[in-house]
């Protein structure tokens, strides 16, 4: 008795999202050659052969795990967009302007003139050697 | 040798779909027709053993799918 090398399900695509068919896919593509196509209305079906021996007696009911976990990913990325966007945004913002003296600004009202800072340009601006001498 | 493959689009993108074929050219020759409207038919003619490179080519769209596209 000879082992088959090829398996075909279906799955609903009311209940599993496209992108989650594909990135499950994705994960058996070094073992098998996959092809989806529309068996049924909303009835995706997948086909799986195995690149070489016979397929696993299991494969299907592995890919609908991988499905679900897939699927799983998807929602969560969905539901935290949005946090992520801000996170990120926020976190690049900083690294492209100084955000430190706006903080300070915020917390002490007296700061917004700049003559009530604690220094000044000319107070940095200025060759070091001028100041501390050269001892050369 | 000459092997007929069905992609629907409502699974498959055009974009992949062309990709592919684009760069599937220079290892067999492809013949693309729209077999219904929404079902793009493939011929792929080649010697022996083009089912393999005919699976490759199924593995190759679903890695453009998850823009992983590099072979």
């Amino acid at each position: 008795m000879t082992k088959q090398n090829k398996c075909v399900f279906t799955i609903d695509d009311r209940i599993f999202n496209k992108t989650a068919v594909f990135k499950a896919a994705f994960v058996y593509i070094d073992h098998y050659y996959i092809h989806l196509f529309y068996a049924e209305d909303h009835l995706l079906a997948i086909e799986m052969v195995a690149k070489s021996g016979s397929i696993s007696n299991d494969i299907e009911n592995e890919f609908c795990n991988q499905l679900l976990s897939q699927m799983l990913r998807y929602q969560i990325a969905k539901e935290n967009k949005n946090i992520r966007e801000l996170i990120l945004g926020r976190a690049l913002y900083s690294t492209c302007i100084d955000t430190a003296l706006d903080e300070k600004c915020a917390d002490n009202e007296f700061l917004t003139d700049n003559s009530m800072l604690p220094y000044t340009l000319d107070d940095i601006a200025v060759n070091w050697f001028e100041v501390e001498g050269n001892d050369n | 040798m000459t092997t007929k493959i069905n992609y629907d689009l409502n699974i498959y993108s055009i974009a992949a779909i062309n990709q592919a074929i684009k760069d599937y050219i220079p290892i067999l020759f492809i013949d693309k027709q729209l077999h219904s409207s929404h079902v793009v038919q493939l011929s792929f003619h080649g010697t022996a053993g083009i089912e393999t490179i005919v699976g490759e080519f199924n593995n190759y769209l679903i890695q453009i799918e998850n823009n992983l596209g590099v072979k």
